[in-house]
């Protein structure tokens, strides 16, 4: 696997995770948030493997049960552990971090141009 | 929900999926089944993935838009993750193969058995089990389940025309595992004792199986 493609897996993890943080989601349903919230790049079935990985990791919780509001046929709902709680709180600190570093240089490059075009 | 109504629940999504989604996500059920990974989570997630399939076929979207264009490598993914089986859930799985074919074993005995007391002749053949057809029964019973799970596991990953293909290493292995049973077979054969068993015998043996098939490995695991 690249960096790249392991860079995004770790960004969609923290996503899932922070989608899960205040209510409980199904799988079509996250693929369907993933996708209003424009991470485009996500295709729907690589969801599947990283939410049994994540189960196995105990970051989350899948639970079989009935559709409360539809009364239709089971579906399996997840939700964040404790020790999912804690990742989330750990990504978002390193999102945090990564996001001012890179603004950083990305304004300085900007600078960089500007001072180039006027000088 | 159990195991059984899971997969009952399975059937009924994929009566409603285009032929082409039925194809694909039936290879994907093909393979998880034939896996060896535990089963009661491989249906869960079979389950889940059907009613994903549904309301995306819904929008218009195939199987391969959701799941990609390479099924083979998207099913060994989901296997990777996937729990293994339990020691139970394995011991479960090589009890309950040989203790099938015997009693199947049993019931033919019982038959012929009756059908020569019937006609007025002695059970002869019928009244006698060896030790030794008993043994190779077990080794080939399995021998022939396993083989038959892993063509199916290969088949479904395979499209189109290169289905049901020759597949020389798995051949080669069972006619190398066939040469030991013969081997042993011709070794054992007049060394093992023959036991007598009456055909009443063989009918309750046949009907203890079939009591033990449905209380001690069919019972739904909920």
């Amino acid at each position: 696997m690249t960096t790249y493609s392991q860079m995004l897996k770790g960004i969609l993890e923290g996503c899932i995770l922070a989608l899960m943080e205040h209510k409980e989601v199904y799988g079509y349903e996250l693929t369907a948030l993933l996708e209003q919230s424009g991470l485009s790049f996500v295709s729907e079935g690589s969801i599947y493997p990283l939410l049994l990985r994540m189960q196995k990791e105990e970051l989350i919780l899948g639970e079989l049960r009935k559709d409360g509001a539809s009364g239709g046929p089971p579906r399996k709902y997840y939700r964040l552990t404790n020790k999912g709680q804690d990742t989330l709180q750990q990504f978002r600190m390193s999102w945090e971090g990564l996001r001012q570093s890179v603004d950083h240089v990305l304004s300085k490059g900007a600078e960089g141009n500007e001072h180039e075009r006027n000088g | 929900m159990n195991m059984k109504e899971m997969a009952e629940e399975n059937n009924r999504l994929r009566a409603q999926m285009t032929p082409e989604n039925e194809e694909y996500f039936g290879n994907m059920v093909s393979y998880l089944r034939t896996s060896r990974i535990a089963q009661d989570k491989a249906e869960e997630l079979l389950l889940e993935t059907a009613q994903h399939l549904l309301e995306a076929q819904q929008h218009g979207k195939t199987a391969r838009e959701v799941f990609g264009d390479k099924p083979e490598q998207y099913f060994q993914e989901l296997l990777e993750h996937l729990p293994k089986p339990s020691l139970g859930e394995m011991i479960s799985h090589y009890a309950m193969i040989p203790w099938i074919a015997l009693t199947w074993m049993f019931a033919v005995q019982a038959l012929f058995g009756f059908i020569a007391m019937g006609l007025g002749s002695k059970p002869g053949v019928f009244n006698r089990i060896s030790l030794f057809s008993v043994l190779m029964l077990i080794f080939a019973s399995i021998a022939v389940v396993e083989l038959v799970l892993r063509i199916l596991n290969r088949e479904s990953t395979k499209t189109g025309g290169k289905r049901y293909g020759f597949n020389l290493k798995i051949v080669s292995i069972y006619v190398g595992f066939l040469l030991v049973v013969i081997l042993t077979a011709v070794y054992l054969h007049d060394k093992l004792p023959v036991l007598e068993v009456a055909p009443w015998i063989s009918l309750i043996l046949f009907l203890a199986g079939l009591a033990g098939q449905k209380f001690i490995f069919m019972r739904d695991h909920s």
